[in-house]
């Protein structure tokens, strides 16, 4: 079916804010976490968003001339962002260096809630899409009738 | 369906064009959408308005106008076939929810009148009886 490509698109889209979510989720749970396997405080993760084009078969390629400009959306990687660690003093916390410093996860939970706020919008974008999809290939069933 | 003229005329085979059409673009809004927040990506769109208007503007020679406020049908029908995607900068969301629920009732009403069509068809073949 033609609209097949459609409803693949959207679900590349929800399955990459889904994605994001899970991350900021991760996030937001370990915003006071400071032992992880490595040793290290936890740290924070971003995702990096990929364009890749929609064809993933032979037939596809053939039946749409233009199948390969149009671009799904993948998670290429998870990755930890890389800032510094927050400094915090607290002499009791059992973490803390012999100057009574705790390195803790650099988590703004503002920032997180923006991000979530815009991970949910785009779930929603893409769910509407693909509503719209469906409701044009029921339409499309409607020919003759 | 090409051949058969006489049944189905320029109508149904432009129709089923714009319906193609409409496809391509549920397609690439929803590409659009996917790609909202992928850094570097351009938002894409098809070039059927634009290739439309000038398709109008290159008079063609099977219909006399009249009138300058006679539409030329043209080729609308080749403007739907050469259909090119243009990038037009960054996603903005409400424009492509916009053209999502414009190309939604585009399609549904091409389907409309498309089984006007035919249920005209139907009568004529009925010879307007019962």
């Amino acid at each position: 079916m033609d609209l097949d490509n459609a409803f693949k698109i959207s679900a590349s889209g929800l399955r990459a804010s889904r994605t994001w979510l899970n991350v900021i989720s991760a996030n937001l749970a370990n915003a006071n976490t400071t032992r992880t396997a490595s040793g290290k405080p936890y740290e924070r993760r971003t995702v990096i968003y990929e364009s890749v084009p929609s064809v993933d078969s032979f037939s596809e390629i053939y039946d749409g001339a233009l199948g390969e400009d149009l671009e799904k959306v993948r998670v290429n990687a998870v990755v930890p962002d890389g800032r510094d660690f927050k400094e915090v003093y607290d002499p009791s916390h059992p973490d803390a260096d012999v100057d009574g410093v705790v390195k803790m996860p650099n988590i703004n939970s503002v920032e997180e809630m923006a991000n979530l706020v815009m991970a949910s919008r785009a779930y929603e974008a893409n769910l509407a899409a693909m509503a719209t999809a469906r409701q044009l290939a029921l339409k499309a069933l409607e020919i003759g009738k | 369906m090409g051949d058969s003229k006489l049944v189905f005329d320029r109508t149904v085979q432009l129709m089923q064009d714009r319906l193609s059409l409409s496809s391509l673009n549920q397609k690439v809004i929803s590409g659009n959408l996917a790609n909202l927040n992928t850094p570097g990506y351009s938002a894409k769109e098809t070039s059927f308005e634009h290739v439309l208007r000038e398709s109008m503007e290159q008079a063609g020679t099977r219909l006399t106008l009249s009138d300058p406020g006679h539409l030329d049908p043209g080729d609308a029908g080749a403007a739907m076939q050469n259909v090119e995607l243009l990038e037009t900068g960054p996603v903005d969301l409400d424009t492509e929810m916009m053209k999502l629920s414009r190309n939604s009732m585009e399609y549904q009403f091409i389907v409309t009148m498309l089984n006007k069509k035919f249920s005209m068809m139907k009568t004529a073949i009925g010879e307007g009886g019962l």
